[in-house]
This record gives C-alpha cells, structure tokens and sequence, in this order.
C-alpha cells in the first residue's frame, strides 16, 4: 500500500530536475521530445523525457549578456532557440550549445514586459514599457540587416500593452488583460478590452469586454503565466489553484482545478507535448526542482459550464433590440391605458370636468351620471326611481326624467363635445327601456382609487 | 445568456413596478385627504386636481428594491452615492412643500455634488473631445459638478408636460442596463428597480383622475441618478462596451439629448430677451407641442421617439464616421426634426 502512495505521488510528475540557483531559463526547444535548462554556468537537456544532461557551453556566453538568464524573452522559430535582451534589441540565437549574438542593434530598453513571437517568417516584438510609458508599437526583426523595424499598424490600437495575456490563431493576435499608461503622469490602469491585430494587415480591432472573472489582482511580472494548448488558450495568475481555458472561436471560457497545485511554481514554463513543464520551489527547503505536469487529464476535470469569454458588440446590438423592443412594448400598453383613461371624466357634487373643462351639474343630474360610474348601462326603473314623488303621477316623473336627461345631454354636449346618455327598447319588450353610457366614456367619482 | 440574471432582473423590475403602483395610489390618497394640491397657475399645464407626490413613491421604492436587494442579492450602489441621492430627494422634498428660493436649491445641489464625487466616480478624461484626455484631478472635479448641476436641472426643466421627464428617464436608464450588466454585478438590478419604479408611476401621471406629479423630488431624484450613471460611463477607470461602437462623450450626450438641448435653448432664448436664465416660463420645445394642440401623452411619445431615434442614428453614424463628422450630421438632423416638429 506503501509502495502504491508512493508510487502515486510520484507519478504526478514524470521526472524532476534540481537547480543550484534561480537564475535558469525554460526553453521550449526544437525537438518536441526535449527541451533546455539554461543556466549561468551550462545547460540541461532533456532527452526522451527521463534523462536529464548536463552540458557546458561549446562556447562562453556573449558579454553582451550582461542580465540574468531568467530575464530573457526565448521563442522557438523555424527549429532555432531564439533569445531576446529585455526591452528589445539585442537577440541571441542558441545553436550548438552555444548563445550567439545575431543582430546588429542595442538594447533598446524601451518595450520591457513586452510580447515576443514568431508568425510565418518573423520574429516581432509588441507592446511592453519603455521610458516611463506603455507601448503598442510593433518591432519586427531584419534577418538581413540585423536591425529591430517599426511596423506600422492601423485601427483602434490600444493606447499601450504592458503585462498582457496574448493568443496567436489564424493570423490574429488577440490581446487582453493588460497593464496601459498613456502619459508620464498617468497612474498605470489595466484595459480589460479585448484586442484582435491581424498579422497580415496589422490592423487593430477592438472586440469587446473581457469576463470581469479573468481579471486578475497580481498584476505584476510573473503573476500570470500563458500558453496554446489544443488551438486554445490555457493560462493561470499566481497563487490562484484554477486555471483557464479560452477558447476564441466559440468566445467561451472554462475554469480547471490545479489539482497539482502548479500554481505555486514560478518562472518562464513551456508545454511540450501534454505536460506542462516549470520550476517549482520547496518551501520548506527552498529548492528548486524543474518538474513536468501532465494537463491532458487536468484539462479533463473541467468545471461545470462553459462561461463567456468576452462581452462583443454583436452582443450589445441583441441588447439594443431588447432594449428598444421594451420601449416599444412600454409606450404601446401606456398608449392603450391613456386611450381607456383619457376619457375619464370626474364627478363630485356639482361639476363634472375632464382636462380642465368642467360644467355645474345639478342634484338630480349628479345622480343620474353617478348611476353609470359602476355600469355602462342602466334599467329606466333605475332612473325612475329619482324622479318619483309621493303626492306626484308617474306620468309626471316620466317627462322629468326624460327632460333631465335631454337637457343633460345638450349641457354636456355643448361643453364636451360628446354625446353622454343613449336609450335603447328591449326587442322583446318595447316597454323596457335602458340608459346607455357612451362606450368611449368613463365616469368616476372625483379622487376615487 | 444567464437565466438566474434575466429572472432577478424581471423580479425586481416586478418589484419596483408594483411598490410603485401601491405607494403612488397611497400616496395620493394621503394627500388628497390633506387637500395638497398641486396649485394652478397660468404656467400650469394641467386643469385636473393632481397631487407632487410622484417623486416620493419613485423615492420610497427605490428604498424598498435597494433594502432588498442589499439584503438578499449582493445589489450594491456606494455609499456616497447613496447619500447624495437621499439629499437631492430630500431638497426635493423640502421643495414639493415649502417651496424653497433657487439659490437656497442651487447651494443644496452643489452639496451633493461634491458628495456624489467622493464616491469615486467622475469624469477624469475628456476622451479626446477637442483632442484632451485625461484632464488633472481639480478640472474633473469641476466638470464632474457642472454636470451634474446641469444635469439635475435640466431634468427638473423638462418636468412640464405628463410623463415627459418619466419617459425621457426610462429611455436613458434601459439603453444603459446593458453597458451597467456587463460591468458592474453589483449595480445591474438597480437599473430594473428604478425603471420598474418609474412605470409604475407612469400610470398614475397619465391618469386624469387620480393625476400625479413627479414633482422637485422626483426630478432632482431622476436627475442625480442619471447624474451618476452619467458619470460612471465618463469615468476612465470603467471599461464600457460601447467603446467599439461609440465614443463615450457622444453616447452620453445623445443619451440626454432633450433635457440638454431645450435647457440649453431655453436658456439662451432667456438670455436673449435680458432676462434671467433660470426664469420659469413656457419657452420650452415641449410647451410648444402642448400649444399646437397636441396631448400631453401625444407630446410625450413624440419626443421620446425622437429622442431614441438620435441614438439610433448615433450608434450607426460612429461605425462608419469619425467624431466630427458624426455630430455635424446629428446636429443637421436635430435642426430637421426642430423644423419639422416644433416649428
């Protein structure tokens, strides 16, 4: 049982490497079955992933190469181990096991944080910081001159890109979650857009907003660490046990568990093949052992659901149809509402108005129109009832009632422009009788709820 | 899409909606018994009996929706905010029933101004408006108050006709809700309370029977809020989605174009005749709708299509032109519809 823990343990990673000092740079290498360790003093070289040399350099390291290893910016280009002075301009070509100066330029220290990469034939360099500001230029290097050129790019270029996260697919160079600061009295702020160049037109778009869940706190130089992995892009901020997987075709981000707790390493780590190789530093002892981790299967233990990777503006238009289809909505029920109110007219004792128009009504015509506030029609028995008198005939009460109303009617009519009370017989009765109320007409009693 | 969003967007707009509807009718009823009434002047728009006390309903379900929300889903707004929101209400208020000088209004205002910006946020870059950026930390402070000054007042101008001011605001505040959803989790169903809140009023201000006014409170409320909002886009610090489709400042001014323009109008039209520009009369682009025989819900509708279709045309204008050549074309078709319309 003993035997199967340890055996466990172990496995996790395929084989480790222990380093003198932290000063080593990971190189990706140009064979997929090895990689490098370069040091100060020689190099390692891993052959067939269990062996682990040591070689020195075939020659001494160039006195140009005035900085720590761990500082320099490696690529691998065409089978050949390039590396770049920090802040760009000088480049060094490992071949040989030995680190040769190739280019005829100076260290330009102006694009230091910056991104270096290959596509198709070159080598670029973009963003960084340099001379108290953030940089979005372009440097791409001459092979024949030796020389660092500007590449002029065009569009909605960010204003600088220092410490971002870069993604290189199909000729398009996404940028995101970087650090910008226009001018030397700027406080340096980060720009959670997220940037498309494509590096055929070098044209610059801006994509959209980025998932506020990507944006990290340890905004600092090694905080963050990235790579392509399956056509996607697999990166991780110090000190956080997830990683991320995003994917820029389906615009969708998926969060991995480290359960190998590869966060707590640090330094430059390469993917070579499935496993993801770095440093990491005991902290009890404080050494420091290169070792490989195999992500195919963390890759596997996704977290629940697929999130959004970023917010664009094709997203915003369906918000806009919403938005406007709202309104839309809102004014039709608000217009159908006006058009049941708007004939509402107010009764209280003496008056009736409507929109600052108002006519005195009397007792008995107060009474008849407070007959229809609750029903649109009523029986004439109803309206009788208010004009009978005890010592009075009924044939009297008739040709009140009648008169009242008649005469209603054309007060009304004359200050409102609208017919109020209609009569109609029963057709089975034409005895009966019954008091309609203009169907566009509404009465209520004044301040009623 | 996010479903559990979408729900609590509706549950709040449900809950804002009805609070509204209750607290206005209530409300109304109150002050209907205490026979306080909105008086009748020769400026006076209206001829039915209706009370101010739409403001106050929109003020006390905004509460409501805030208690909630901070209680049970995280919904934050900060604290300063806060604060300078209760103010402006509460000058509102003291208005709607004493009837306070402007000057008094004018200093009440400016103070919550400047505790508006101690919330953090406030218009730090000009985005490239005449060429400037970033402006330094006095000049935002300002610009920040100006603005929000303006503002403020300019909502309470436009309060002249029914649902005008109620409309206006519901436009700006649901064509920003996408930009507040996607950058700030915590403000995202302050939006549907507030709008929710404002329809349900809407009912109540379009009644004839039962008529209520936003009144001071309800402008100077509206009006700081949208303030803030205002000043939340402005702000450099947050990132907004409509940064590839449209330059910040342009956004925000077609946002609150009407309130701008006819403030604006009115102002210079005072200034013109040597009177003073915050003289009340019935100058405004609204009160000239009202006197060729439109409604005021005929009015309303008008100017809030009109309003909408200028952000429409905003939003396409900037995809294919520059700035400049962006508001030239605005402006054309502001004078088109000025001619058109209000002429």
């Amino acid at each position: 049982m003993r035997a199967f823990l340890l055996f466990l343990f172990f496995s996790v990673s395929l084989f480790c490497q222990k380093l003198d000092s932290s000063d080593f740079l990971i190189l990706e290498g140009e064979n997929p079955n090895y990689y490098y360790v370069l040091t100060n003093d020689g190099y390692y070289i891993s052959e067939n992933s269990d062996n682990f040399i040591f070689k020195n350099y075939s020659e001494s390291l160039p006195k140009s190469l005035n900085v720590d290893i761990n500082t320099l910016l490696p690529i691998t280009h065409k089978s050949k181990n390039y590396l770049l002075y920090p802040g760009g301009g000088l480049l060094y070509l490992f071949e040989n096991g030995a680190v040769k100066r190739i280019d005829r330029s100076f260290p330009h220290r102006n694009q230091y944080g910056a991104y270096f990469f290959s596509h198709k034939d070159n080598l670029y360099l973009i963003g960084g910081y340099g001379f108290w500001q953030t940089k979005s230029i372009i440097t791409k290097f001459n092979f024949n001159s030796g020389d660092w050129e500007i590449v002029t790019a065009f569009g909605q270029s960010p204003d600088g890109i220092d410490q971002g996260t870069f993604f290189i697919k199909d000729d398009n160079l996404y940028v995101f979650d970087f650090l910008t600061r226009a001018s030397n009295n700027q406080k340096e702020k980060r720009n959670d857009n997220l940037y498309v160049l494509n590096l055929e037109s070098f044209v610059w778009k801006k994509l959209g907003v980025t998932n506020p869940l990507i944006r990290s706190e340890n905004q600092f130089k090694g905080a963050k660490r990235f790579f392509t992995f399956n056509d996607k892009l697999l990166f991780s901020y110090l000190d956080n046990p997830e990683f991320y997987l995003a994917d820029f075709v389906s615009n969708t981000l998926k969060k991995v568990k480290d359960e190998v707790l590869f966060y707590k390493s640090g330094g430059h780590s390469v993917i070579k093949k499935n496993n993801l190789i770095g440093a990491v530093q005991n902290s009890l002892t404080g050494e420091i052992t290169i070792e490989s981790f195999n992500i195919s299967s963390l890759i596997s233990n996704e977290a629940d659901s697929a999130l959004y990777l970023y917010r664009d503006t094709e997203e915003f238009y369906n918000y806009i149809y919403f938005a406007l289809s709202f309104l839309a909505i809102l004014i039709v029920v608000l217009m159908v509402y006006y058009k049941r109110v708007a004939q509402t007219y107010l009764l209280d004792e003496n008056t009736i108005s409507i929109s600052g128009l108002s006519k005195s009504i009397s007792e008995k015509e107060q009474k008849i129109l407070r007959l229809f506030i609750k029903k649109r029609s009523v029986p004439n028995s109803d309206i009788m009832n208010l004009f009978l008198e005890k010592n009075k005939t009924k044939d009297f009460a008739v040709k009140k009632k009648n008169k009242t109303i008649v005469s209603l009617n054309e007060k009304l009519l004359s200050v409102f422009k609208i017919e109020f009370i209609s009569k109609k017989k029963s057709k089975s009765d034409s005895r009966q009788l019954t008091y309609f109320l203009n169907k566009k007409i509404r009465i209520v009693e004044d301040g009623a709820i | 899409m996010n479903i559990e969003l979408v729900l609590l967007v509706v549950l709040f707009g449900v809950i804002g909606f009805f609070g509204s509807y209750y607290l206005n009718g209530y409300l109304y009823n109150a002050f209907r018994q205490n026979k306080m009434y909105d008086p009748i002047v020769s400026r006076s728009s209206h001829k039915e009996k209706a009370t101010r006390s739409g403001g106050m309903a929109l003020f006390f379900t905004f509460c409501v929706c805030y208690g909630f929300g901070k209680a049970v889903f995280a919904m934050s707004v900060d604290l300063y905010a806060l604060i300078s929101f209760i103010f402006v209400a509460l000058t509102g208020m003291a208005d709607d029933f004493f009837s306070i000088k402007y000057r008094e209004k004018f200093f009440l205002q400016l103070f919550a101004a400047i505790v508006l910006l101690q919330s953090g946020v406030y218009i730090d870059s000009f985005h490239g408006v005449f060429g400037v950026y970033e402006i330094p930390l006095w000049a935002s402070y300002m610009v920040s108050v100006f603005v929000f000054i303006v503002i403020v007042n300019a909502f309470n101008l436009i309060d002249g006709i029914d649902g005008l001011a109620a409309l206006l605001s519901v436009k700006f505040f649901v064509l920003i809700a996408g930009i507040i959803a996607v950058t700030s989790s915590e403000m995202n169903l302050v939006i549907p309370s507030i709008v929710g809140a404002i329809t349900g009023f809407l009912f109540f201000n379009f009644n004839p029977s039962k008529k209520v006014f936003l009144g001071d409170t309800g402008a100077l409320l509206l009006g700081s809020v949208i303030a803030f909002f205002v000043f939340y886009i402005l702000d450099n610090d947050n990132f907004i989605i409509t940064d590839p489709l449209i330059r910040r400042p342009l956004l925000v001014v077609l946002l609150i174009i009407y309130p701008l323009a006819d403030t604006l109008r009115a102002s210079l039209i005072r200034m013109y005749k040597g009177q003073s520009p915050f003289l009340a009369d019935r100058v405004h682009l609204h009160h000239r709708l009202i006197d060729k025989g439109m409604s005021h819900w005929g009015a309303s509708t008008s100017i809030l299509i009109m309003s909408v279709s200028v952000v429409v045309l905003g939003f396409i204008l900037s995809s294919y032109f520059s700035l400049t050549l962006c508001c030239i074309i605005i402006f054309i078709y502001l004078f088109m519809l000025y001619y058109l319309f209000f002429n």
